[in-house]
C-alpha cells in the first residue's frame, strides 16, 4: 500500500512539472496569464517612501527557520521580499535595518542586501552593522526586535518569513511606535493575530507567489500558474473523493491516508 | 570564475542535493543513496551548528561599534558582550551539565522567556481590541464570531446557558476548520511550487541576485 501512495505522489509531482511546461510554452507563444494585485506586495513601495519622507530606517526581519526544516520555502520567501525590499531601499536612500533571527540566515542576508547595493550603485552606503543577529530564539527575536523599534523608531516594518507567536507582539510594538507595517507568513495558527496587528499581509501562499508576481519572469509566472491550474486537478479530486467515500468505497481513504 | 561561483555554483549544489533527496523519498531500497542523503543532512546539521559561531561573532561586532562609539544605550551593548561570553566560556570549559551555566539557563534564561511568553498575552488582547474595532462587515462578523467564542469557553457564562458551546464548536470546527484545511492545501502546494523553482534555478533571490 505504502508503494501505491507513493506512486500516486509522485504521478501528482509529474504531473505538475507536466503542467509547468505546458504553462511555460503557452508564456513564450505570447499568453501572459492575468496576476491578481496582492496589495501587501504593493504596500512595500508606500512603506520605503513614508521612511524616505520621514528620513527614518526600514526594519525587515525574515524571521527564523533552519534551511534545512519543511518551512524552508517560506523562509525563500521572506529572502524574496528582502530582495526587492533592499532594492527599493537602495534606489531611495532609505536606511535598512534587517534583524536576524537564524545563524544559518546571515551570510544569506549580507549577500542579498550587500548585492542590492553594489547594483544600486551605492556599496558606501552598505552598513554591516545595520545586519543584527537576535539570538536564535523566539524571545531573543522579539526582545531584539522590540528593543530596535523602540530606539531607532522606523518608519516601516516588515516581517516576512518563519515567525510563530512573537508575530502578534511585533506587530502591536510596531503600530505603538508608528510604523507602518507588513507581515508575510505561512504559520495558519498566526493569521489571525497578523491580520489584526498589521496594515498590511501576505499570508500564505500569497507569500510563496510573491517572487514571482514582483519579477513577472516566464519562468516564474508558469509555476504559479501550473499551481493554479493543479488546484483545479485537486479539488477535482477532493470532490471525487468526496463522492466515492459518501458511495461507500475506503478507496481515497486507504490510499491518500498519511 | 566569480559568475560561477556567485550563481551557477550554488544552484548546481542544490539542484544535486534536491534531486538525491527526491530520489530517496521515491525509490526505496537503495542503501547507498539513503546513507547519502543522510549524510547531507548531517551536513546541514553541522553547518547549521557553525553558523552559531558566525552569529556570535555579528553580536560581537556590532555591539563592540555600539560602545566604541558610545551609542545611545551602549551599556546594553557592554553587557550583551559580557553575558555572551560567560555563557560561552562557561559551556565550553564545564559543557552543559557544568552547574553555573546550569544555573544561568534555569534562573536567568528560562524565567526570561517565561517573562516573553507571559508579555504576549497582553500583546494578544492590544491586537484583538485592534480587531474588534467594527468598521466594516468583516470586522463585525469577526466580533460576532469572537464574542461567540469566548463566551463558550467561559464557565460562568455556561452556567446561564450551556447551548453556547455547540455553536462556538461549531464556528471552531466547521468555518474555522474549513478554512485551516483550505490554507493547508494551498500553502503545501505553494511550498511544492517555490520548491521547483528552486531546484530548477529560477528563484535566485536567495543568492543575493537582483530580483526586479
Amino acid at each position: 500500500m505504502v508503494t501505491i501512495r507513493y506512486t500516486l505522489v509522485g504521478s501528482l509531482l509529474i504531473l505538475i512539472i507536466a503542467l509547468y511546461a505546458l504553462c511555460y510554452y503557452l508564456i513564450k507563444r505570447g499568453r501572459f496569464p492575468m496576476f491578481r494585485p496582492l496589495p501587501g506586495l504593493l504596500a512595500i513601495d508606500e512603506c520605503i517612501g513614508r521612511a524616505t519622507e520621514m528620513g527614518r530606517p526600514v526594519l525587515f526581519t525574515a524571521g527564523r527557520g533552519e534551511l534545512y526544516e519543511s518551512g524552508v520555502g517560506t523562509i525563500l520567501a521572506g529572502f524574496a521580499i528582502l530582495s526587492k525590499v533592499a532594492e527599493e531601499c537602495v534606489k531611495k536612500n532609505t536606511e535598512l535595518i534587517v534583524g536576524i533571527g537564524t545563524a544559518a540566515h546571515i551570510p544569506i542576508i549580507t549577500s542579498i542586501v550587500e548585492q542590492a547595493y553594489l547594483a544600486g550603485g551605492a556599496p558606501e552606503n552598505f552598513k554591516p552593522e545595520n545586519l543584527i543577529f537576535q539570538g536564535g530564539t523566539q524571545y531573543s527575536q522579539i526582545a531584539g526586535i522590540c528593543g530596535i523599534l523602540e530606539n531607532r523608531r522606523p518608519a516601516a516594518f516588515i516581517a516576512t518569513g518563519g515567525f510563530a507567536a512573537d508575530v502578534c507582539t511585533l506587530g502591536v510594538v510596531a503600530r505603538g511606535v508608528g510604523a507602518l507595517s507588513i507581515s508575510g507568513l505561512t504559520n495558519y495558527y498566526q493569521f489571525p493575530y497578523a491580520v489584526a496587528a498589521y496594515d498590511y499581509w501576505l499570508l500564505g501562499e500569497d507569500l510563496l507567489a510573491a517572487s514571482a508576481s514582483i519579477t513577472k519572469e516566464p519562468g516564474q509566472v508558469a509555476n504559479i500558474w501550473s499551481g493554479d491550474l493543479f488546484r483545479f486537478i485537486l479539488v477535482g479530486i477532493i470532490i471525487l473523493g468526496f463522492i466515492i467515500s459518501w458511495l461507500g468505497f475506503d478507496l481515497f481513504i486507504k490510499y491518500f491516508k498519511p | 570564475m566569480s559568475v560561477l561561483k556567485k550563481r551557477e555554483l550554488p544552484m548546481g549544489i542544490i539542484f544535486i542535493i534536491a534531486l538525491l533527496c527526491i530520489l530517496d523519498y521515491f525509490i526505496i531500497g537503495i542503501t547507498g543513496l539513503s546513507n547519502i542523503v543522510k549524510m547531507i543532512g548531517n551536513w546541514a546539521i553541522v553547518i547549521s551548528a557553525i553558523a552559531m559561531g558566525l552569529g556570535m561573532l555579528n553580536l560581537l561586532l556590532v555591539n563592540a561599534r555600539n560602545i566604541m562609539q558610545r551609542k545611545g544605550n551602549y551599556f546594553y551593548s557592554i553587557w550583551t558582550v559580557i553575558v555572551m561570553l560567560l555563557t560561552f566560556f562557561l559551556a565550553a570549559y564545564g559543557g552543559m551539565d557544568y552547574p553555573p551555566y546550569k544555573w544561568i539557563f534555569d534562573n536567568i534564561y528560562q524565567p526570561t522567556g517565561q517573562a516573553f511568553f507571559g508579555l504576549s498575552f497582553l500583546y494578544t488582547c492590544a491586537a484583538a481590541y485592534i480587531a474588534f474595532r467594527v468598521r466594516t462587515l468583516e470586522t463585525s462578523m469577526l466580533l460576532i464570531a469572537g464574542i461567540i467564542g469566548m463566551i463558550g469557553r467561559t464557565p460562568i457564562i455556561l452556567t446561564l446557558w450551556e447551548g453556547f458551546t455547540p455553536i462556538s464548536d461549531w464556528i471552531t470546527n466547521v468555518p474555522g476548520g474549513g478554512t485551516f484545511t483550505a490554507f493547508k492545501i494551498s500553502i503545501g502546494l505553494g511550498t511544492i511550487l517555490i520548491g521547483i523553482r528552486t531546484i530548477i534555478g529560477i528563484e535566485r533571490s536567495y543568492i543575493g541576485e537582483e530580483i526586479a
